[in-house]
């Protein structure tokens, strides 16, 4: 059984729909990547899982339960947290701030001290920034604290839109480590990028979407050594 | 000629004037700055809450000063009814239907005004009225000191909740991304309806302090509106720090103006100043990184 199931999900913008029955499947604690052009409808599917847009069509599952018309902070509040693409800090606001404002509600309220902590312990940068606005970091810095916010949720599931983009390797190398040693300890990640080679060594399965259609899935090794399909999708 | 001593006694009075105009405009822009919506009604809700501490008086024999008390919840409540009533509803239509349902509403509540309590201006004629507090060579009357000092102190109050309550980190969060703070599992409804709140609230302040000040009639509000506004704008909708600066440089520059030239002249002050202000600094006096 996964934790989140996807089903034929129609979801778009305006009058065109970008996704066209979409589905996806990552169980507990799996590690999925979900890659695709610029495009191909990536940061849409996203949005349907948090609940930023609203599915036209479809479900989508989480936990055994049906969230497809459940609000966006009440899924953040069931345990599915994401680094959005471009980061959506407040600027304005310390990085202390930023920990903070997702900590509100329940558990993740009752647990603030313990998780900024953990937080601090995975970016010891953030610590030296913590009174810091977060809109004068740099952008690896702020990339950190975006997903130090989302962990602030005592999430179950992290998503990831486009975690590297614009950041220097060693900056991503970084935060991919932190990834690693957070799925170590039983957090799912679902990893969507555009940096391929990247994503499909740090997931177990992946999902590849183009036209706002799911073309091709599978273990994330056998796409990597499969040279037609990195040929015929992967842009190489 | 303008001697020190009138000038003095402008600026005093100027910065009274101010604070008075910074609670208003406060309440303005953080409902702007939480919800993106410009209230063309917030000056009614002044004109109520005036009204209110009017009453309070003129029925029960209640001092403005404790009146604040009454009146003050009483706003809040209206700002609740406020949202939940007129504004969800209004959220998802686009920014100029928004505007029509605010102005609409600030329209409406003049009318109702009008036929309720007729056009007469009335004030409340307080004994203290004629003491007065000697500030160098300038004199403050002991009513306009305590509502511009009950300003102040509600402003600071205000700064300290949202800087250092968690209450006022989402209010902050929800101003500079909603999204963001949605994905935080801030749910922007409650954030909204405490936004209006808080902004209609603290007008219940005001309105009683002033209503022993200046004259209370069905149109009182909309100077204030306007006001507020030239305030919010050039202090940078949605800017805190920004309001406080721009209502002490409206009441200041209104103040001297009537020293040195008329009262008529006065009047028009506020909006010159926008204009420079506008020409100056189109973002807003206190600089701000737009945050969408």
């Amino acid at each position: 059984m996964p934790d989140l199931n996807i089903a034929a999900i129609a979801a778009g913008y305006g009058a065109a729909d970008v996704l066209h029955g979409v589905g996806l499947d990552l169980p507990a604690g799996g590690r999925v990547a979900l890659v695709g052009s610029n495009g191909a409808g990536k940061t849409t599917l996203v949005k349907t899982i948090n609940g930023l847009i609203a599915a036209r069509a479809g479900a989508v599952r989480w936990d055994g339960q049906e969230i497809t018309r459940t609000r966006p902070h009440d899924r953040t509040r069931l345990g599915i947290a994401t680094v959005a693409e471009g980061r959506l800090l407040f600027p304005d606001c310390t990085v202390e701030e930023n920990l903070v404002a997702a900590s509100t509600h329940g558990a993740a309220k009752a647990r603030r001290e313990e998780t900024k902590a953990e937080v601090f312990d995975l970016f010891p940068r953030l610590r030296e920034r913590a009174r810091q606005r977060a809109g004068t970091l740099s952008g690896g810095e702020q990339q950190m604290v975006a997903i130090g916010r989302a962990l602030m949720t005592r999430p179950r599931l992290l998503i990831l839109d486009e975690p590297s983009i614009g950041l220097a390797p060693k900056v991503v190398a970084e935060i991919f480590a932190v990834l690693a040693a957070l799925s170590a300890r039983g957090m799912s990640l679902l990893l969507v990028e555009q940096n391929i080679q990247l994503s499909l060594r740090s997931v177990d399965y992946a999902y590849v979407l183009q036209q706002g259609r799911l073309v091709l899935e599978g273990p994330a090794a056998d796409l990597l050594a499969d040279r037609q399909v990195r040929a015929a999708y992967l842009g190489q | 000629m303008v001697t020190f001593d009138i000038f003095a006694q402008a600026v005093v009075s100027g910065l009274a004037n101010g604070a008075i105009y910074a609670l208003v405009a406060v309440g303005l822009t953080l409902v702007f700055g939480v919800m993106r919506i410009i209230n063309f009604a917030h000056g009614e809700f002044l004109m109520i809450a005036m009204y209110a501490g009017y009453f309070a008086w003129a029925l029960a024999g209640i001092d403005p000063v404790l009146a604040i008390f009454i009146v003050t919840p009483l706003l809040m409540l209206i700002g609740v009814l406020l949202y939940d009533g007129i504004i969800r509803r209004a959220l998802a239509a686009p920014e100029i239907n928004q505007m029509a349902v605010t102005l609409g509403l600030s329209l409406l509540l003049q009318n109702l005004a009008l036929m309720t309590f007729k056009g007469d201006n009335l004030l409340i004629p307080l004994a203290r009225a004629t003491e007065s507090i000697a500030i160098g060579p300038a004199l403050l009357q002991l009513p306009q000191a305590i509502a511009a000092l009950a300003s102040l102190l509600l402003i600071a109050a205000l700064w300290l909740v949202l800087r250092l309550t968690d209450f006022g980190i989402m209010m902050r969060a929800v101003a500079q991304s909603r999204d963001g703070a949605v994905l935080c599992g801030i749910g922007l409804g409650a954030v909204y309806r405490w936004a209006l709140c808080i902004g209609i609230g603290t007008l219940g302040i005001t309105g009683p302090l002033l209503a022993s000040t200046l004259y209370v009639n069905p149109h009182v509000g909309a100077l204030f509106t306007l006001k507020a506004f030239v305030i919010v704008i050039a202090g940078g909708l949605g800017n805190f720090g920004g309001a406080l600066l721009g209502a002490l440089l409206v009441g200041l520059a209104e103040s001297i103006a009537g020293a040195w030239f008329s009262a008529s002249i006065a009047a028009a002050v506020p909006f010159a100043l926008l204009i420079v202000a506008m020409l100056w600094r189109p973002e807003g006096l206190i600089a701000r990184r737009v945050a969408r």
